[in-house]
């Protein structure tokens, strides 16, 4: 058998390509800021500071800097860094792609400024990414490192004795939110932000995501797994969250891995209250770092005793939304989820001298029962040709921009309007009859284009005709009584 | 980043909503819901994707908040989608009446009425139907209370006047009378006007009102 070796390096192409990674401005720069907490200097404080402009972005920090052979070879793609500078402790970055793919993501040129400590000289790196993808040997990855003196208070490293500037031009989005980038790196390095470490935006210190919990109460996570240990915390927010930012915000060496994980709970706006934050060292992130492996036999089982260790504030979350017309469905649902816990029994249940011997999560009494919103009516059958179609009508909440609805089954031919209590013609007018009339005669018009194919013309006929009929029956019906 | 990117959030939720026939209904329920708020998506916006009305969606999620054991009953019933507000706000009792009524009336003229009807009498009244219960003297003594405290439109004042009027005369109200009765008589709860421990000499009345709209 014969057989030839082929030079597989890749075409100079791909340190361009890897900057369309899916990442925003806000996680592209937390992404820089993942090696700036790597890089910390002996047990110090990690100083950050980012300033962006329209012109650049950069991202300071007080790390200990590197030498001219770790600077080349953090361009590298997929350099394994722990062996180049011998680090042995748990880092953010796993694959050696998240620093280029970041600077590449935010602009086509890069510039990168270090000072190791004890040394004093400072290296750096410029890349054009317009220059480099017109070198003519698609196999040339070289990189310049350049050598120079150190003047203190000069150029991008300033008055720091040791650190790394990345310095990020000609970028791709020009209209960049400097908050949206301080809100992101809040909740992303909030673990950091509560110890000793600083990161500022534009001159602004950025402070750790604070959650507004019902009456402040945080329940532990520490719960082993096939040896692992999970820890964190989850409680129900005060408001509910139609945005979606609701769920388990998961760390991995303290660092955001996944925002707002929603695979512990049913994602739902009775759920919207379930917030949390779990640290799951143990599971690698994937490429990005936008999320978890998820196809890994501990991530399943994660999967498991999470949903299972979420399920009463689960339950919690959903009656704090039903029990509206509760007074102390607040208090309740904290002390239905510490009876569920095993926290408090049942008997030490009190809510200020209101006494109440069932707990929130038995069946609640019909007079407890969640309001109804419900209300029915059955006008008329509409006669359209042999056909008779029974109408009703419910009062509901839908979006508020939506006056009325209908459903129509098929099967039985039913036919209900459904009529939007949260709309401005709901709340703004006391003729809630006319509403309903309304709303029913739009049904018909609707019901007779979609389902019986009706043209614009006749489906207004029969809503016209209809209307005509259903007012002057509340004419004489008022006039009888 | 838990909210999905590009056409995956859209496809997810279409594909959820087109195996109604081969997926059992409360499974089915959960899968749309669940779909539906992670593709970020407005109510308006995922029903066009669907090619259904909003309501039909909003009854969907609705049903979806349902506790898990109480969806769960309605796992080989499929019911017309007219009832499924009525199911998504019933009790266990309730729900395993609509069930019932729905198995043994396989056609009927309207499930919708059928369902209702079931609940109902399992339930009880409903908060509307206490409302509308309401002597006329309350209705009359809400709207002086609404005034006295600066509570309520104008609207609102004169609506709970009329409603003293139409009861006195031997009229009920009517089923939307008595939704927006439920509003305003909820704002002056809400307001601290209507109290269990009424300083202003009104308890009794104050008690019927809260009995209606199912307070404590």
């Amino acid at each position: 058998m014969k057989s030839r070796k082929f030079d597989i390096t890749p075409d100079i192409r791909l340190l361009v390509d890897i900057g369309e990674a899916n990442y925003e401005v806000p996680q592209a720069i937390s992404e820089l800021i993942a090696n700036s907490m790597d890089a910390r200097f002996e047990e110090n404080q990690v100083l950050v500071d980012v300033e962006i402009n329209d012109e650049f972005i950069s991202i300071t920090d007080n790390g200990k800097g590197m030498t001219e052979q770790i600077l080349a070879e953090a361009l590298r793609l997929a350099a394994q860094m722990d062996s180049v500078t011998g680090n042995t402790k748990a880092r953010k970055g796993m694959y050696g792609l998240g620093l280029k793919a970041a600077c590449a993501s935010l602009g086509k040129h890069w510039e990168i400024v270090t000072k190791p400590a004890n040394d004093a000289n400072q290296y750096s790196v410029e890349i054009d990414l317009s220059k480099w993808l017109k070198k003519r040997d698609r196999n040339n990855w070289e990189v310049e490192v350049k050598t120079g003196r150190h003047t203190r208070g000069e150029g991008l490293i300033g008055h720091l004795e040791h650190g790394t500037c990345v310095k990020i031009s000609k970028l791709k989005q020009n209209f960049l939110m400097v908050t949206a980038v301080i809100e992101k790196l809040g909740m992303a390095y909030k673990p950091h932000l509560e110890g000793i470490d600083e990161i500022t935006v534009n001159k602004t210190p950025v402070t750790p995501k604070v959650f507004t919990l019902v009456e402040n109460r945080r329940y532990e996570i520490d719960i082993e797994i096939n040896g692992h240990q999970v820890t964190g915390w989850y409680g129900l927010d005060t408001k509910t969250h139609n945005s979606g930012d609701y769920g388990i915000n998961i760390y991995r060496e303290k660092q955001l891995v996944e925002a707002w994980n929603k695979d512990f709970i049913r994602a739902h706006l009775m759920s919207s209250r379930v917030v949390g934050e779990i640290d799951l060292p143990f599971i690698a992130a994937n490429f990005h770092k936008l999320g978890f492996n998820k196809t890994t036999e501990e991530w399943r089982l994660v999967k498991k005793y999470m949903t299972e260790e979420l399920k009463p504030v689960v339950k919690a979350s959903g009656q704090m939304s039903q029990n509206k017309q509760d007074n102390l469905r607040q208090a309740k649902a904290i002390r239905g989820l510490d009876v569920a816990l095993g926290l408090i029994s049942n008997e030490d249940q009190d809510f200020d001298g209101v006494s109440d011997t069932g707990t929130e999560f038995e069946a609640p009494k019909k007079t407890q029962k969640k309001p109804t919103n419900v209300i029915s009516g059955n006008y008329q059958t509409l006669k359209i040709g042999e056909d008779e179609i029974p109408i009703s009508y419910v009062f509901e909440r839908l979006d508020e921009t939506i006056p009325w609805d209908f459903i129509y089954d098929e099967d039985s031919g039913d036919l209900q309007a459904v009529i939007n209590t949260q709309s401005l013609v709901y709340t703004e007018t006391t003729d809630v009859e006319l509403i309903a009339r309304l709303a029913l005669a739009e049904a018909v018009m609707g019901y007779s284009i979609k389902h019986r194919g009706a043209d614009y013309s006749k489906a207004k006929e029969n809503r016209d005709n209809w209307l005509h009929l259903a007012i002057s029956s509340r004419r004489k019906a008022e006039s009888k009584s | 980043m838990t909210s999905l990117d590009g056409p995956e959030k859209f496809t997810n939720l279409v594909t959820s909503w087109n195996q109604f026939d081969s997926t059992p209904f409360n499974e089915w329920v959960s899968d749309v819901s669940d779909n539906f708020f992670r593709s970020g998506l407005t109510l308006k916006m995922a029903a066009n994707f669907l090619n259904t009305q909003p309501a039909e969606l909003q009854a969907v999620i609705n049903l979806a908040a349902l506790e898990e054991e109480n969806l769960a009953l309605l796992a080989q019933l499929k019911p017309p989608n007219t009832t499924w507000f009525l199911l998504a706000s019933a009790s266990t009792e309730g729900l395993k009446a609509a069930i019932r009524a729905l198995a043994d009336a396989r056609q009927a003229h309207s499930p919708f009425l059928l369902v209702d009807g079931a609940i109902r009498a399992v339930e009880g009244p409903n908060t509307f139907e206490r409302i509308a219960g309401l002597r006329s003297e309350i209705f009359g003594h809400a709207a002086r209370k609404a005034q006295a405290y600066s509570l309520l439109n104008e609207k609102g004042i004169k609506a709970l006047k009329g409603w003293q009027k139409r009861v006195r005369s031997g009229k009920s109200l009517t089923p939307p009378q008595m939704t927006y009765a439920d509003g305003l008589l909820r704002d002056l709860v809400e307001a601290g006007a209507v109290t269990r421990n009424s300083k202003d000499g009104d308890q009794e009345i104050c008690d019927e009102i809260l009995d209606a709209l199912g307070y404590e």
